[in-house]
């Protein structure tokens, strides 16, 4: 999983990722609800207690932001309750047309540093890498919001994982497998423990993916709700995925713990006793 | 410091395997691992590494043996243009990691760029602020920090671009800077009068721009001559079919004072000359190669071999064909066949002039050196005969010896 990293900080990393990354399969299955940060209130976690109560028990980790990582602190208690990740950055890149108040350029900006989410009991840290902006400004800026945020988690042995999406017109045609290649390759040359990405669009170029960029790779399944026979899901796996991040495509379906569990079967492919 | 430049010499040979952080997987950078594992047997002194690899890759750099890990402390698009993934529309250069990160890694040195070229003003201020930061960090914990300084921007041109270089690394040496990378001007006095003003170790960038092996080596030896205390090589040694060899060849530059000629037709055994006469245009190359490689100038006249007119459009090569009548005519056994590469071998110090020798050979390749009253003898190069190397037509070649078959019947 992390083969040779220096000793110490790395053992903190080694030990805070395999809470969630099981070692039998070495695969997760990730529930994002920390949308409420980004996007305001949506539809299917308007009471964010109840959510957590529902899809803990089939979530590997839960990504939360800073303010709701405090208050649910009790989901998180036990050898039988999902890992922490929190959220350490914010963007409006999500606030699409359906949005209130549609965000007119994609912005990002940090939230929560590594200490506090040590101090919140975390398993991990997360935070977005967009490549795409209009002004290439706002890509250095996220590349040096990232890396700061992986030398804090090197020093505090806290994993990191950047979800590196490609955004907007410069990056939607025929160019997007190798953004996608860019985004993650960039990230983990900053320092990120883990990446998540967007499905590449076929096997063959996410597998090329999953084997380049030499960390841990989640399916970011963010598009559309998630529904059967789950193909995204399953070619994913097949190519080399090490499990799926999943927010609200999750919970826009209608009954998203029967959802959940189905799709840990398939990550896991097989039932696990809690 | 000492570590990537090697005392001795003062110079070093180092791999930068860092562009997957600015380009993305670009080829020879998708299993890095792999490829700096073969890198790693040709022995350069240091691997320079993005903050997330040097982590990841920190095993490759233990023991003794192993090369220095140098960290790339910042980022920039500028190298994303138009033939890369999402090209870069504006320059944009941001810190990654501070000297601390780069010594918990265990790393020797950081390095960084300096753009100088922009048009806007604030953007160079930003730029000599992010570097001077840079040193003073390293000088507080005693980190070697090592500067690519680089004309960047709307206001470079072809025509300042030289000058432009040298001021970018004299502003890069007073600001603090420990070494510099640089891109090799081109010609050796504009180099040497860059490395001058730089004042601290100056290392030429290896780039992409030599097509074969032999012209990599050539940019290098013309450097090192200019003054350059070492090589950076990236994609050319990343994406090198051999890339320990590569390694190899460019250490035998730098740190062995080889010559280019005798890294790339190294000695391999004993060798014989084989000719083709058809083949010959009596260029001659081959007289005058004789000579100057063995320290004689350009002079046919004392040549080891020589061409023969035998009509027109019709020449042939004369060379030493190891027969050993030399060997056999010699009064007082000056002369030997060499124990190992088998070839004809004088000792000075036992000669005593008597030309003996030279009447001898049968195809009058003997000649005498009238000042030094010594014999003039072919010892086909000590194994890497110039002549066969450099016979553009393939007049003469150079073979192996079979075996070590009595020639002298």
């Amino acid at each position: 999983m992390m083969s040779g990293r220096g000793t110490g900080v790395a053992l903190g990393k080694s030990l805070r990722l395999s809470s969630f990354i099981a070692i039998e399969d070495r695969k997760s299955l990730i529930v994002e609800l920390d949308q409420g940060l980004m996007q305001g209130p949506t539809r299917g976690s308007l009471d964010l207690q109840l959510v957590l109560a529902s899809l803990s028990a089939d979530a590997d980790a839960v990504v939360l932001s800073p303010g709701n990582a405090g208050r649910s602190v009790p989901r998180f208690m036990g050898r039988a309750a999902p890992a922490l990740i929190v959220r350490a950055d914010w963007t409006n890149a999500f606030r699409d047309q359906s949005s209130v108040l549609p965000a007119s350029e994609v912005r990002h900006a940090m939230v929560c540093s590594t200490e506090d989410a040590v101090a919140l009991g975390a398993s991990a840290v997360a935070a977005y890498f967009f490549i795409g902006y209009r002004d290439d400004e706002d890509e250095a800026r996220n590349m040096e919001s990232i890396a700061l945020l992986a030398r804090q988690c090197d020093r505090l042995g806290m994993p990191l994982i950047v979800e590196s999406v490609p955004i907007g017109e410069r990056t939607a045609g025929a160019n997007f497998a190798d953004c996608v290649d860019l985004a993650t390759r960039m990230a983990m040359e900053a320092g990120a423990d883990a990446v998540a990405a967007p499905y590449t669009g076929d096997e063959k170029t996410f597998h090329a993916l999953a084997e380049s960029v030499g960390v841990p790779l989640f399916l970011l399944y963010s598009t559309d709700p998630i529904v059967e026979p789950f193909s995204v899901v399953r070619s994913s796996l097949d190519a080399g995925a090490s499990g799926v991040i999943v927010g609200r495509s999750l919970l826009e379906v209608e009954n998203s713990s029967e959802t959940l569990k189905k799709l840990r079967h398939i990550v896991h492919k097989q039932r696990r006793e809690r | 410091m000492s570590k990537i430049l090697d005392p001795p010499d003062g110079r070093g040979v180092v791999v930068a395997a860092d562009h997957g952080f600015m380009l993305g997987s670009i080829e020879g950078v998708e299993d890095l691992e792999g490829t700096l594992s073969r890198v790693v047997e040709g022995r350069p002194d240091a691997i320079l590494l993005s903050p997330g690899q040097a982590a990841r890759l920190n095993h490759l750099f233990r023991g003794r043996d192993a090369p220095a890990l140098l960290v790339r402390a910042d980022w920039t698009n500028a190298f994303r243009d138009k033939t890369y993934t999402l090209p870069a529309r504006t320059v944009h250069r941001r810190a990654v990691a501070e000297a601390r990160d780069a010594i918990s890694l265990g790393a020797s040195a950081i390095v960084t760029y300096y753009f100088m070229g922009h048009s806007d003003d604030e953007r160079e201020a930003q730029n000599l602020r992010l570097m001077a930061s840079f040193a003073r960090q390293c000088d507080k914990m005693g980190l070697p920090l090592i500067v690519e300084p680089l004309p960047m921007g709307e206001r470079v041109t072809g025509a300042n671009f030289a000058d432009l270089a040298t001021a970018a690394v004299r502003i890069a040496a007073e600001a603090g800077a420990d070494a510099i990378k640089a891109v090799y001007t081109g010609d050796v006095e504009t180099f040497s009068s860059l490395v001058k003003a730089a004042g601290i170790p100056v290392l030429i960038l290896g780039g992409a721009k030599a097509k074969t092996l032999r012209d990599a080596l050539e940019i290098v030896d013309e450097a090192l001559e200019a003054g350059a205390a070492g090589v950076v090589y990236g994609r050319q040694v990343l994406q090198a079919s051999d890339p320990a060899q590569f390694v190899r060849s460019v250490r035998a530059i730098v740190h062995e004072g080889k010559t280019v000629l005798q890294v790339l037709n190294p000695v391999t055994g004993p060798v014989r000359l084989r000719v083709f006469p058809e083949r010959c245009t009596r260029c001659r190359v081959c007289e005058l190669i004789c000579t100057s490689t063995h320290g004689q100038g350009f002079s046919p006249a004392a040549a080891r071999l020589r061409v023969e007119f035998l009509g027109v459009d019709s020449y042939k090569p004369v060379t030493c064909t190891l027969c050993g009548q030399c060997i056999k005519a010699c009064p007082t056994d000056a002369l030997s066949f060499h124990p190992e590469l088998h070839y004809v071998q004088l000792n000075p110090e036992r000669c005593n002039g008597c030309m003996d020798c030279v009447q001898a050979c049968p195809v009058k390749v003997v000649r005498f050196d009238e000042q030094r009253s010594l014999p003039i003898i072919c010892d086909m190069c000590r194994g890497a005969p110039s002549c066969g190397l450099w016979c553009q037509p393939e007049a003469i070649v150079t073979e192996r010896q079979k075996e070590r078959k009595n020639d002298a019947a």
